[in-house]
C-alpha cells in the first residue's frame, strides 16, 4: 500500500487561482487543455460561472477557499503537496471537504474547502470522467 | 441467425430513437398538454395558459423571453433532469423578480461556426471510435438536435479593391483551409441532424436569421407533431442577434454545445429581465447603427451582465426587424445574455418577406398570441429604462472598445484628444511610404471594411452606403488612395439586391469591391496591407485607424498594424474611406470640390431616409431569398470538388496539423470509474484573481519559442503557417502545449517570470508548464516501474 502511494506522488496535479477565476469568453479549450495536462483539481476564491461548469464537464474538481482562506495567507510557493482527504470514499453536492496541506518545513495544515459540484448532473458528469464520457456511456 | 436479426433490429430501433430530436418529458404535472389547429392542422404544444389555470397563478405577466423559458421546462420535465420545483421557480420569479433556481434548459437547436465547429465534430467522430471499440453500431453517435455549421470565420481579405477579388479570396481560402474543410465535409454526410451551409454563403447569424430560423418549431415526436419556440445556443457570442427574430439564443462554450447536441439540458439560473421601452421613432439621417450604438452605451451604464433584456414599447413599430437585429446582435457588448424582441406583425411580414412558407407564418402568429407571447405592455420586468428614439444622433464608437460612444460631431476634436493622450504627441507627423507620392499621417484610416452581421444584414444601411457612394461618385469624389477598402456581406442576398437597385457599380468604383461572404475585418481577418504602408506604418510606430461597420474593437483585434478602431454605420465607413482620416470633421471640413469648383460636404452626398426607402422597396423581394437559400448546401465549385470518403469512421490523416482524433475517449472504461484519490498532489501554477479564459487558453497567436513551436519545427510547420491558436483547435497536441502558455499570465510559482512557466519540484527547475508536465509524467512511469 505504502509502495502504491509512492507510485503515484508527484504525478496528480492541481493548479491554484484566485478570485473569478476563469472569467472572459466562454472557451471550452480552457477547461479541455486542462485536463490533457493532468490536472485533476483547481481550488480557488471563486469560480466563474461557466468556465466552473466546463471544468466539471471535462472531469476536473473544482474546489473553493473558504473562511477567508487564500494562496496568500496560506502561505503557498508551489513546493507544497495537496491532498483531498477520503475524495476516492465519494462526495455529494456542495460538500464541504478537507484538504491537507504538506509543506517543505515537514508542517501539515488541513483546510476545509468547499466543493462546487453544485448538482446531482454534474456530480456524475465528473464521475463519469466528464459530460462527454457521461453521455457516450448512456448512449452504449 | 435469429438473435442477430433481433441484435439489428434493436439497433434500427435504438437509432431511430435517437435520431428524434424531441422527446418529451412524461410528467406533465401542470397539464399543460394540449391541441392548437392552424389552417386545418391540429399541433400538440404545452399551454401556458392551461399551465397558468393548473398552478401558475399570474404567469401572463412574465416577460416574454422567461415564458420561452417556462414552456421549455413544461415540456421537457421529466422529474430527473426537470422538476416541479424548477417550474414553480419560475412563477415565485415575480415575487422579487430574480431568482437563485437552477434550471435545466434544452434548446431546440444548436448553432456553430468554423472555428467551434471543428473541435465539437472532431469529439463527436472520436465518439464514434470509441463505442466502434465497444463493438457497437459507430452511427448511433449523432447530434439529437438539429446542428447547422456555417462556414464563415476562415475567410481573409488577402485581395480587395477589384472585381476578381472575391474569386481570388475564395481560391486562398480553399488552399489554406483545405484540411480543416474536408474533415468538415466527411462530417456532413456522417452524422445525421448535421447541416453545413459552405464557405462563400455567408455569416452564421445573417443565415440564421433569413433562413435558418422559424420562430415556432415544429418537430414529429410518435406520429404527433409538436410546435414549440424556436430556441437556440451557438458557439459564437454574436448568436443573440436573432433575438431580434423572437428567436431566444446566446453564445456558449464548446462543451455545453456539443453536450447540447447530444441531449444534455443547459444548466443556467432563471434570469433578471430588464425591460428596455422603445418611445418614438429615429430622425432623418440616422441609422440603426447609431442607435445600437447608443443602446450599448445605455445598458452598460446601467449593468446587465448575465441578465436578460428584453425591448417593449410604442416605438417597436417603428423599428424594421432589421433593426431589431443589429440591436440584438450586439448584446455581448451591452454585456447582456441576450436582448430579445417579442413577436409582432414586423416579425411575420420578416418572415414572409425573406420567403418562409405560409404555413409557418401562420404558425407563428396563432401560436404567440395563444401563448401570450405577442408583444405587450403588461410585463412585468426586474427593472426598466426608456429611450427616445428622436434624440439619436449619428454616432461612431471608439477608439477601442463599443462602449465608447463618441457623437459624430464630436469625433474629430474627440479623437485628437485621444490620440494626445495615447502618444503623448500635440500634432500628428506625417511619413512617407515607399514608391508612393502620397504620405501618411497619424490618425490616417488605413482600413475602411463594410463588414459584420451586425450591420450588412440590415439593407437599409447597405443601400444608404450604396447611395452614398452613387452621389459621391457623381460628385467627382474619391476614396484616399492608403486605404484599404472592403464590403463583405453576410449573405448573397445583399449582392442581389444592391445589383438590382445598381449601386454596386458605384460602390466598385469607390474600392468597396466584393471580397467574401463572412467574417472577414470583424473578427481580424483584415488581411495585410500593401507592404509599402505596412513598413512605413511599422517603422514610424504611425497612429494607424480603422473604420468598420462591425461590433468589436478591442485592442489588437482588427489588425495588428492598426491603433485605434472606429465602428460606424456602413454610409459612414465610405464617407471616411473618402476622407481618409480621423482628424477629419464630417460636419464642417469639405470631402472635396465637384466640377464647378464648388465643395461637397458629407450632407450633399447622405441619402434621405425616403431615397433609401424607395430604392429598397423597388430593389429587394422574396424570391432572392428563396432563390439564394434554395441550393444553400451546395456551395462553390471549390467546395463541391472536395472529396471525402463516404464513412461512418473518419480516417484522420497522420501528418495534419490542424484535424487530430481528439484523446478524451480512448480506452474509456464500460463503468464510470466514479471517484478517485487525488494525493500528494503537486501544483502546477499558482495563480492571482480574474484570470480568464484566454489566460487558460489563448485564442492569438503562436510563439516560435515555446512547447508548440518545438512542435511545429518537428512537423516542419514554418512560423508564416503556425495560423493562430483558434484556427489550430481541431489539433489537441498544439492546443494542449497552448494551455497557460498567453504570454500575459504570470505563475506566482515561478516569480519574475511572464508567460507559461512553472516551478518544476523537487528540482525547482523554472520550465514551461507544457514541459514540465511532460516531466511529472516521466517520474510516474519511473516509479511505477521500479516498484514492479
Amino acid at each position: 500500500m505504502r509502495l502504491l502511494n509512492i507510485k503515484k506522488r508527484g504525478t496528480d496535479l492541481v493548479v491554484i487561482g484566485g478570485k473569478e477565476y476563469g472569467t472572459g469568453s466562454s472557451r471550452d479549450w480552457a477547461a479541455k487543455g486542462t485536463k490533457l495536462l493532468g490536472v485533476k483539481a483547481v481550488f480557488a476564491e471563486s469560480f466563474e460561472r461557466i468556465h466552473r461548469s466546463n471544468l466539471i464537464g471535462m472531469g476536473i474538481l473544482p474546489l473553493q477557499f473558504k473562511d477567508g482562506i487564500n494562496r496568500t495567507n496560506l502561505k503557498l510557493d508551489g513546493s507544497e503537496l495537496f491532498s483531498i482527504i477520503d475524495l476516492e470514499k465519494g462526495i455529494d453536492p456542495r460538500d464541504e471537504v478537507d484538504v491537507e496541506i504538506k509543506y517543505v518545513s515537514g508542517d501539515i495544515k488541513r483546510i476545509k474547502m468547499l466543493s462546487r459540484i453544485d448538482t446531482k448532473n454534474e456530480l456524475e458528469y465528473y464521475k463519469n470522467g466528464g459530460i462527454l464520457q457521461y453521455v457516450l456511456r448512456n448512449m452504449i | 441467425m435469429v438473435q442477430l436479426c433481433y441484435v439489428s433490429a434493436f439497433i434500427r430501433l435504438h437509432s431511430y430513437i435517437l435520431l428524434l430530436n424531441m422527446k418529451p418529458g412524461d410528467k406533465n404535472s401542470f397539464n399543460s398538454l394540449t391541441k392548437i389547429s392552424v389552417n386545418g392542422k391540429s399541433y400538440n404544444f404545452y399551454s401556458l395558459k392551461e399551465a397558468e389555470k393548473n398552478g401558475l397563478e399570474g404567469i401572463s405577466k412574465l416577460p416574454k423571453s422567461l415564458k420561452v423559458l417556462l414552456e421549455n421546462l413544461l415540456r421537457f420535465e421529466d422529474d430527473i433532469t426537470v422538476n416541479k420545483n424548477q417550474i414553480e421557480a419560475i412563477k415565485d420569479w415575480l415575487k422579487s423578480k430574480s431568482s437563485n433556481t437552477e434550471i435545466a434548459y434544452r434548446p431546440a437547436r444548436v448553432l456553430l461556426q468554423d472555428y467551434t465547429g471543428i473541435p465539437a465534430v472532431a469529439d463527436l467522430a472520436a465518439m464514434r471510435e470509441a463505442v466502434k471499440e465497444k463493438n457497437k453500431d459507430p452511427s448511433t453517435i449523432n447530434p439529437l438536435s438539429s446542428v447547422d455549421l456555417v462556414i464563415d470565420h476562415s475567410v481573409q481579405v488577402d485581395k480587395f479593391a477589384n472585381k476578381n477579388s472575391l474569386k481570388e479570396n475564395v481560391d486562398i481560402e480553399f488552399n489554406r483551409n483545405a484540411e480543416r474543410y474536408s474533415f468538415l465535409k466527411w462530417g456532413q454526410q456522417a452524422f445525421n441532424n448535421f447541416r453545413i451551409v459552405p464557405p462563400g454563403t455567408g455569416i452564421c447569424h445573417q443565415v440564421n436569421l433569413e433562413y435558418l430560423s422559424k420562430v415556432v418549431w415544429n418537430e414529429k415526436y410518435k406520429d404527433e407533431e409538436y410546435i414549440f419556440p424556436d430556441t437556440l445556443v451557438g458557439t459564437d457570442s454574436h448568436t443573440t442577434m436573432v433575438n431580434g427574430l423572437s428567436v431566444l439564443g446566446w453564445g456558449v462554450g464548446g462543451i455545453e454545445a456539443e453536450a447540447g447536441m447530444l441531449g444534455q439540458p443547459i444548466s443556467m439560473l432563471i434570469p433578471e429581465v430588464i425591460g428596455f421601452e422603445m418611445k418614438s421613432k429615429m430622425p432623418e439621417g440616422t441609422t440603426a447603427t447609431d442607435l445600437v450604438l447608443t443602446v450599448v452605451k445605455m445598458l452598460r451604464d446601467k449593468g446587465v451582465v448575465g441578465k436578460f433584456v428584453e425591448f417593449y414599447g410604442e416605438g417597436l413599430k417603428n423599428l424594421t426587424l432589421a433593426d431589431r437585429a443589429t440591436i440584438a446582435n450586439m448584446a455581448p457588448e451591452y454585456g447582456a445574455t441576450c436582448g430579445f424582441f417579442p413577436i409582432d406583425d414586423e416579425t411575420l411580414k420578416y418572415l414572409k418577406f425573406s420567403g418562409r412558407d405560409d404555413q409557418n407564418v401562420e404558425i407563428v402568429k396563432k401560436y404567440a398570441q395563444e401563448q401570450g407571447l405577442w408583444a405587450s405592455l403588461d410585463v412585468e420586468f426586474t427593472d426598466t429604462l426608456s429611450l427616445d428614439m428622436s434624440t439619436i444622433v449619428p454616432t461612431i464608437s471608439g477608439p477601442k472598445r463599443p462602449q465608447d460612444k463618441v457623437l459624430l460631431t464630436n469625433a474629430s476634436s474627440n479623437f485628437k484628444k485621444v490620440f494626445s493622450e495615447i502618444t503623448k504627441k500635440e500634432e500628428p507627423n506625417i511619413y512617407d511610404v515607399e514608391k508612393e507620392d502620397f504620405k501618411i499621417t497619424d490618425g490616417d484610416v488605413l482600413i475602411a471594411a463594410i463588414t459584420s452581421c451586425t450591420n450588412t444584414s440590415n439593407p437599409s444601411v447597405l443601400i444608404g452606403a450604396g447611395l452614398l457612394a452613387k452621389n459621391a461618385i457623381e460628385k467627382g469624389l474619391m476614396t484616399k488612395p492608403w486605404v484599404k477598402t472592403s464590403l463583405a456581406p453576410g449573405s448573397q442576398v445583399v449582392t442581389d439586391y444592391l445589383e438590382k437597385a445598381g449601386l454596386n457599380i458605384y460602390l466598385d468604383k469607390l474600392g468597396f469591391n466584393l471580397v467574401g461572404y463572412g467574417c472577414t475585418t470583424c473578427i481580424g481577418n483584415s488581411g495585410p496591407l500593401a507592404d509599402n504602408i505596412s513598413d512605413s506604418i511599422k517603422n514610424n510606430n504611425i497612429y494607424a485607424v480603422s473604420v468598420l461597420s462591425g461590433n468589436r474593437n478591442f485592442e489588437g483585434r482588427i489588425s495588428p498594424l492598426i491603433k485605434a478602431n472606429y465602428l460606424a454605420s456602413p454610409p459612414l465607413v465610405v464617407a471616411y474611406a473618402i476622407a481618409g482620416t480621423m482628424r477629419f470633421d464630417l460636419y464642417k471640413d469639405p470631402l472635396g470640390k465637384d466640377k464647378d469648383g464648388k465643395d461637397v460636404f458629407l450632407k450633399d452626398i447622405w441619402p434621405s431616409n425616403k431615397e433609401i426607402e424607395e430604392t429598397l422597396r423597388n430593389s429587394l423581394n422574396a424570391e432572392m431569398f428563396i432563390k439564394r437559400y434554395s441550393n444553400v448546401s451546395q456551395g462553390p465549385e471549390q467546395w463541391q470538388k472536395i472529396k471525402t470518403e463516404e464513412t461512418n469512421i473518419y480516417n484522420w490523416e497522420d501528418n495534419s496539423t490542424y484535424v487530430k482524433k481528439p484523446p478524451f475517449f480512448d480506452n474509456l472504461p464500460d463503468k464510470p470509474e466514479g471517484f478517485k484519490e487525488i494525493k500528494d498532489a503537486r501544483p502546477l501554477l499558482i495563480l492571482g484573481d480574474s484570470i480568464t479564459t484566454d489566460h487558460i487558453s489563448p485564442a492569438g497567436s503562436i510563439q516560435k519559442d515555446s512547447p508548440t513551436g518545438e512542435y511545429f519545427m518537428k512537423h516542419q510547420i514554418l512560423p508564416k503557417d503556425y495560423n493562430s491558436y483558434g484556427a489550430r483547435r481541431g489539433n489537441h497536441e498544439v492546443m494542449m502545449r497552448g494551455t497557460f502558455a498567453n504570454i500575459r499570465i504570470r505563475n506566482e510559482m515561478a516569480p519574475g517570470t511572464e508567460g507559461g512557466f512553472t516551478k518544476l519540484y523537487p528540482e525547482e527547475k523554472v520550465m514551461p508548464v507544457y514541459d514540465a508536465v511532460v516531466e511529472y509524467k516521466k517520474k510516474r512511469y519511473r516509479f511505477s516501474c521500479n516498484w514492479w
